[in-house]
């Protein structure tokens, strides 16, 4: 390990010098940040700078009116604000360009009364200047790469043992014969003649021995084979489509209900359907990593003409590999630990907002949740479920137990998991 | 507390010794009888045991050896907002199949219908349901639907099946011929509307008949069947009427009449119950007096009723007895019969005139919808199409080839008519026969409306896409009329049209269409309107009684008595799995029908009958020309001289992977005879026994509770009981003895501790019918397995809830001579008592199955659960063994085919061998697949299952309470059995919260547990059986 160190060290180090955004010189650095937070809350659902989705792309959007609406003695980007804040106002005002304009398909445009007219600049500074804060290109690859294999978990270092005990029980032979052979060779200098022996894999206990190695061998290998049986952590599978945690969880914290809007519901968490993609990808049809390749299979699955920007084709759902697998005698309710066992996501699917390629990062094996089971508490004082739960309050109260863990409420017995 | 012995069969009651000494119901089968179908003899050699041995381990190595395949997870490519992936969603709904009305609540997962449960917000079915309501779930994902329309056996499409049929309708109109639709009951307003349409269109008929016919009481009421209200009644008489399990309302009837039957919360009084019948029915068995009369007695007995309460004698001394009784709760009192013949009909409604029901208990201004029928349409369709006057038929929800009494006239008949139809959706005899199928969508597939009863509305809506290439009947009919609406819109214009002015509650028709759709009903009590009764609309109550006296009073020794059964119903249900191997609740018979005889007729014929083989000696019964031969099983309580038989059985035609093993019993309908227009289920007949035997498959002997060892049968009381005024001495009459032995348990064990939920359920044996709706509920909710006839025949049958049914005596210590003798005097029905007793597991709180795995596969939870881990299960069934209540089950075969590679099922080597039925392999279909409820293991085949006492739904109730932030309320959690229930006789809670209804109910004097005296401590107890003895007590009062 701790040759490992100084090379993750140069690591992040050049991480960190290739992830040092570079603003041009003529873009106020704050303004502008603060330019793409309000442009992404606000305005991302239906405009991106560069390309035209439900709203027009915005690029030189300044430009336009400044040259096109000048009227009634006010300047372009006076109509602007008052179109941003208010789009019927300038309407109402029969300013032309904004009446010309005003059925720009396909929906009409939200009201944002609140902005204010430095934040309206701020969001005009992005929007004019989108790419004043990206990080240089070959960067961009290199979070992905060394947060993936960051995120790995160790794997231990039982094979250096083994390599370690086979070298043993190799130099241990050796001697033996060595010692052996200058037994024999003391012997005949001293003119004993020795006759050779039986050789020890001959022996009657070696044989013995060996035999009864054998067969506990095997019946270990076949229990551990037989425990193994269906467990699968690290499991890996290529998707159909290679949607990435890591961006839409990761950098763009999307939170994890958004998509998986069964978790605190029922017993399944529910892999999305294409309605929930297409609440955002209707707008953003390039990913960063894969440009346009992969979101075009979202709209081949469901029917998207993103030309036309209409529903045309045969929806089809898209066939993800499934990689958690529980048992059919396993009942597990996603809701049951998420809403009323308070658990993060993480805590048993791991750090999947660092995962470009999702994997099975907890075993999923029985003695794992009876382990949970064991360690974790439960939202004993503030859920008034447990208020039933009298005799327990009373040996909390009287610090009989210190602490009541889901074992405690009957959570390691066999009909809380197998009916 | 008198000693009472009590028994599952007449076997037991015969041979004591040997039934009591029977702890598992067959021989624990060795490999021989494992490999083998029970209908031959065979062997296995060592050959085959070393290639079951190779198989298995190969099996196991390349399951070791492969890798894990690769998963997909299919997300909607738009997601429907109501559906939420692991979320179930309820819809409000309506079904009326095969006569039987229910409104539910429909439960679909990702979009497939899975389970039904009751309505609460319906008035007429109260939040209850029967098993056949429950069952009708499985019949949508059938694999015997028809799956396009067809043109004899050629698939079409409804182009061409519209044009080709539309031409030659009209051709025949052209002609001047007539064109049928021929109907059972249509309670659906716009279907009625639609057919009207139809009828305009092609000067059409519509000819309403219902397989099992009310045509006679429809007589004599002025074609509307009155609203009978159980639950106003304190004295009620029923019969020959089977108003708990298939009379005309069961669900209503038995929730009505439950509501005056429970004694909880220190109430003391309760109705009193008089059933008059010849066979043994569930209403007959829940009564509190029964009066056993031969069938055609069941006609007589009325008129004698009417004499007496007119003028005091009437020469019957029963009927004296049962009169004095009504008379004195007259204005509370109600008389009710099954009879199909309107004479009888018009006594009854003169009985209930003359004790001044009507407006107390009996309300015409409420009439039911739901049986329409009138058997001489039935007749009419016949001559019609014989004679050539109809050249066109079109069957609708009806399957008259199997349940018309001339249905091989009605054969031939038909092949002269110019075109026929039919609209069913699975093949059956009539669509086989019909030139034409235009398959209907199924219920949960469509939009409907149903008013069972005047002024109530319920709307069926779908609950999944059509799954194959069928049409909805209505659309079908208003294309043929050239009107191209939807249906939806159809119910929606007729419901704006003619309902929607009728209200006052709702402003905009949209507002009562939303609304109704959500609660699933509508009431409008401006509809309800007096109409016609007895009173004038038929004969004087005078002469009807002499035609009953005339027509009933020689029917002679041996008398036929054809009934529905509670399963089967009509024969609606004989296509459904889950409906043929649930037990009857008398018989305790599946798959197939038998003929129920006396236990006299039995022990003097010498009958055989080898309950540990289940040969039964079989009879020929003829009558009204016909015959059928079945076996013949001796039910105490039944009539010297009566042979009953259900109708519905003895399809000829099936469809789908079930094939032949639903082609089950013999079909009893060519035995109806006629009395005036009206079909008579009451015939003379004669019997022969044959000397031949036949297998049946019946679970009666299956999981006896073992009192061997319990001190016998007379010292332990698994079912306790008493009688009213018993128990208004003293509230623990017949279970005195629960406080001596509570006091006498004590334990080395430690004791379980239960911090949160200690769940309990307790079960009212005086409100329990017997009916099954529970055990379907169950089957449905918990993924339990149909295994077929031959596997019940072994006692493999599956459910993880049954209904253990036990005769007693009335009066023990007259019928305490040896009943093995054969020179004993007569078992007299009439002293036969019946206590049903719902068995599940009972959760023990020291369970003995828990102290005996090996593998620890079965273990106690924090909440009172006795847990069973599938997947720890190695079989050894030690388990099974060491329940005292016998109420695990062991999976003999993969019956789910759980085992599976890639969908092949390892366990076809078994399947073709004939070891596994056609009807277990169809439930493996993918289709038949859909039904199973996702939250539940499927069990694979070695291990041990049993009630979990619905642990999915305990923890689906625990995470909504935790979710919202707040304590689990009292009823939120109910147990499937619980919902299904139509009495509510169970009662499913917390008993560590005290204000729960359950913890009060463990307070209750009767509450007591099976067997508590060996320590189990049970979570599941029950509630005394109390009978209304009022009058008897008085009786021996007086001979005292």
């Amino acid at each position: 390990m701790r040759k490992k160190l100084p090379l993750l060290f140069a690591f992040a180090l050049i991480f960190n010098l290739f992830s040092t955004v570079s603003f041009a010189a003529d873009v106020d650095k704050a303004k502008w940040n603060d330019g793409k937070s309000l442009f992404k809350s606000n305005c991302a659902s239906c405009h991106n700078p560069k390309v035209a989705t439900t709203g027009p792309a915005l690029m030189g959007v300044t430009k336009r009116w400044e040259d096109g609406a000048a009227y009634q003695g006010k300047p372009g980007t006076y109509w602007l604000h008052m179109w941003i804040k208010n789009w019927s106002d300038a309407v109402a005002a029969k300013n032309p360009y904004a009446v010309n304009i005003q059925n720009y398909a396909p929906s009409e445009m939200n009201r944002f009364p609140t902005l204010k007219d430095e934040d309206i600049d701020k969001i005009l500074l992005y929007v004019e200047n989108p790419d004043a804060g990206s990080p240089a290109p070959a960067a961009a690859a290199a979070p992905g790469a060394g947060g993936a294999a960051g995120a790995k978990p160790e794997e231990g270092s039982n094979t250096t043992l083994y390599l370690l005990g086979i070298l043993m029980f190799v130099l241990a032979g050796i001697l033996v014969a060595v010692t052996r052979r200058l037994d024999t060779v003391l012997s005949e200098q001293k003119g004993v003649k020795v006759e050779p022996g039986t050789p020890f894999y001959k022996t009657r206990s070696f044989i013995a021995a060996a035999i009864l190695i054998g067969f506990v061998g095997s019946i270990f290998w076949l229990a551990e084979g037989g425990i193994r049986l269906g467990r699968q952590k690290g499991y890996q599978p290529t998707q159909p489509i290679r949607f990435s945690h890591q961006l839409h969880a990761g950098k763009h914290k999307i939170d994890c209900q958004y998509c998986h809007i069964g978790a605190n519901k029922g017993k399944t968490s529910g892999i999305p359907t294409l309605n929930t993609c297409m609440n955002c990808h209707k707008a953003v049809s390039k990913g960063p990593v894969y440009g346009t390749e992969e979101i075009a299979k979202i709209y081949k699955a469901v029917g998207w003409d993103p030309e036309k920007k209409v529903y045309s084709g045969t929806p089809r759902p898209v066939e993800w590999v499934r990689i958690h697998n529980l048992p059919d005698h396993v009942y597990f309710n996603h809701s049951q630990h998420v809403v009323a066992g308070k658990v993060q996501c993480q805590t048993c699917h791991g750090p999947v907002e660092t995962m470009a390629e999702v994997y099975q990062y907890a075993p999923l094996s029985m003695g794992w949740c009876v382990n949970c089971h064991r360690q974790t508490e439960v939202q004993f004082a503030s859920n008034n479920y447990y208020s039933t739960y009298e005799k327990l309050h009373e040996d909390l109260k009287n610090k009989k137990i210190d602490k009541v863990t889901v074992e405690k409420i009957g959570g390691t017995e066999c009909a809380k998991c197998h009916y | 507390m008198e000693d009472k012995v009590y028994w599952k069969g007449l076997e037991e009651l015969e041979q004591p010794s040997q039934q009591n000494d029977r702890e598992f119901a067959d021989e624990l089968p060795v490999l021989g009888s494992i490999m083998e179908p029970i209908t031959t003899k065979g062997t296995t050699s060592r050959r085959d045991f070393l290639k079951m041995l190779g198989f298995s381990t190969t099996a196991a190595v390349v399951a070791a050896g492969c890798e894990m395949p690769v998963r997909k997870s299919i997300p909607y490519a738009f997601k429907p907002e109501e559906v939420t992936p692991g979320i179930a969603n309820y819809y409000a709904s309506a079904t009326y199949q095969g006569g039987d009305y229910a409104a539910v609540l429909v439960k679909t997962r990702e979009g497939r219908p899975i389970k039904v449960e009751g309505n609460s917000l319906a008035t007429v079915s109260q939040g209850g349901t029967s098993s056949r309501a429950q069952a009708s779930v499985l019949s949508l994902y059938d694999g015997g639907r028809y799956r396009n329309p067809m043109r004899g056996k050629e698939n079409i499409t409804w182009e061409t099946a519209d044009k080709e049929i539309g031409e030659k309708l009209k051709a025949v109109k052209d002609a001047g011929g007539k064109i049928v639709i021929y109907s059972a009951t249509i309670p659906s307003p716009s279907t009625l509307a639609a057919i009207e349409e139809f009828k305009k269109a092609y000067g059409a008929d519509h000819l309403v008949s219902d397989a099992v016919s009310y045509s006679g009481i429809l007589a004599a009421n002025g074609g509307a069947i009155p609203s009978y209200h159980f639950d106003k009644a304190k004295v009620i008489v029923g019969i020959g009427c089977d108003f708990l399990g298939t009379w005309l309302s069961p669900i209503e009837f038995a929730k009505d009449w439950s509501k005056n039957r429970k004694l909880n919360g220190g109430k003391k009084e309760m109705s009193r119950h008089i059933q008059v019948e010849s066979a043994l029915t569930v209403t007959g068995s829940a009564a509190d007096k029964r009066v056993v009369v031969k069938p055609s007695e069941e006609a007589t007995f009325a008129v004698d009723l009417l004499k007496a309460i007119e003028s005091g004698a009437s020469g019957n001394k029963r009927a004296d007895a049962v009169a004095k009784e009504l008379t004195a709760a007259k204005g509370a009192a109600l008389v009710v019969s099954g009879s199909n013949d309107p004479n009888v009909q018009t006594v009854v409604n003169a009985i209930n005139k003359a004790l001044d029901s009507y407006g107390a208990t009996i309300s015409d201004s409420q009439t039911y919808n739901t049986k329409k029928g009138s058997d001489k349409a039935a007749a009419d369709l016949v001559a019609g199409l014989d004679g050539g006057t109809i050249k066109a038929v079109i069957f609708y929800n009806s399957n008259p080839l199997l349940t018309h009494p001339q249905a091989a006239k009605l054969k031939d008949a038909l092949k002269k008519a110019a075109v026929s139809v039919s609209f069913s959706e699975v093949a059956d005899e009539t669509s086989e026969a019909c030139a034409y199928v235009c398959p209907d969508n199924h219920w949960l597939e469509s939009w409907n409306d149903v008013s069972p009863k005047t002024g109530v509305y319920n709307i069926t809506q779908p609950t999944i896409t059509k799954l194959f290439n069928t049409r909805q009947a209505q659309e079908t009919l208003l294309a043929w009329s050239g009107n191209n609406t939807n249906f939806y819109d159809y119910i929606r214009a007729y419901w704006d049209k003619n309902l929607s002015g009728k209200q006052s509650k709702f402003t905009g028709f949209n507002a009562l269409w939303d609304v109704t759709v959500h609660d699933g009903e509508l009431v409008l009590d401006g509809d309800k309107t007096s109409v016609g009764t007895w009173s004038g609309s038929y004969t004087a109550p005078a002469d009807a009684a002499a035609a009953v006296t005339a027509a009933y009073g020689n029917l002679g020794e041996t008398q036929l008595k054809v009934y529905e059964s509670v399963a089967i119903g009509d024969g609606t249900w004989a296509g459904n799995p889950f409906q043929q191997e649930n037990p009857d609740p008398i018989t305790k018979i599946t798959w197939g029908n038998v003929v129920l005889t006396s236990v006299n007729f039995r022990r003097k014929n010498n009958i055989k009958n080898d309950l540990e083989l289940k040969d039964y000696q079989l009879v020929k019964v003829t009558a009204n020309g016909q015959s059928v031969t079945l076996p013949a099983v001796a039910v105490p309580g039944v009539a010297d001289g009566t042979f009953a038989i259900a109708v519905g059985y003895g399809k000829t035609v099936t469809n789908g992977a079930a094939g032949n093993d639903l082609k089950v019993g013999q079909n009893a309908y060519p035995l109806l005879g006629m009395i005036g227009d009206n079909y008579s289920f009451i015939s003379k007949a004669t019997v022969e026994v044959l000397n031949q035997e036949e297998k049946v498959a019946i679970t009666q002997s299956h999981h006896n509770i073992v009192l061997k060892d319990l001190g016998g049968i007379k010292k332990r009381h698994i079912v306790k009981e008493t009688t009213l005024p018993e128990y208004l001495k003293s509230p623990d009459a017949g279970n005195e003895d629960r406080k001596e032995i509570l006091e006498e348990l004590v334990t080395l064990y430690y004791k379980h501790e239960y911090p949160g939920h200690h769940w309990k359920m307790n079960i009212d044996l005086n409100s329990c019918i017997g009916c099954g709706a529970c055990v379907t509920a169950c089957n449905i909710e918990n993924n339990v397995p149909v295994v077929g006839k031959d596997q019940v025949i072994r006692s493999r049958e599956m459910h993880w809830m049954r209904i253990d049914r036990y005769f007693t005596f009335t009066k023990m210590e007259e019928n305490a001579t040896d009943p093995a003798d054969k020179n004993a005097p007569a078992l007299p029905a009439e002293e036969v008592d019946v206590v049903f007793q719902p068995m599940l597991c009972q959760q023990c709180d020291n369970a003995p199955c828990e102290n005996v795995c090996p593998v620890a596969a079965t273990t106690h939870s924090s909440e009172g659960l006795n847990q069973m881990t599938y997947n720890r299960c190695i079989g050894t069934r030690y388990c099974a063994n060491n329940c005292p209540y016998k109420v695990r089950r062991f999976n003999w075969y993969d019956y789910q085919a759980a085992d599976s590679f890639d969908g092949k099922r390892v366990g076809k080597m078994w399947a073709n061998e004939g070891l596994l039925s056609d009807v277990t392999n169809s439930m493996h279909e993918p289709l038949a697949r859909m039904v199973l409820n996702p939250d539940v293991t499927v069990r694979s085949r070695g291990v041990i299952e049993k009630c979990s006492f619905c642990v999915q739904r305990t923890q689906e109730g625990k995470l909504a309470a935790k979710k919202e932030n707040r304590p689990l309320k009292d009823g939120e959690i109910k147990s499937a059995c619980q919902t299904a229930c139509p009495t509510d006789a169970i009662v499913f809670g917390d008993g560590n919260n005290k204000e729960s209804v359950v913890a009060g109910l463990l307070q209750d004097p009767r509450t007591f547990g099976v067997i508590e005296e060996i320590h189990t401590m049970p979570n599941v107890t029950y509630l005394t059986k109390v009978r209304n003895r009022e009058e008897e007590a008085k009786a021996a009062g007086k001979e005292a």
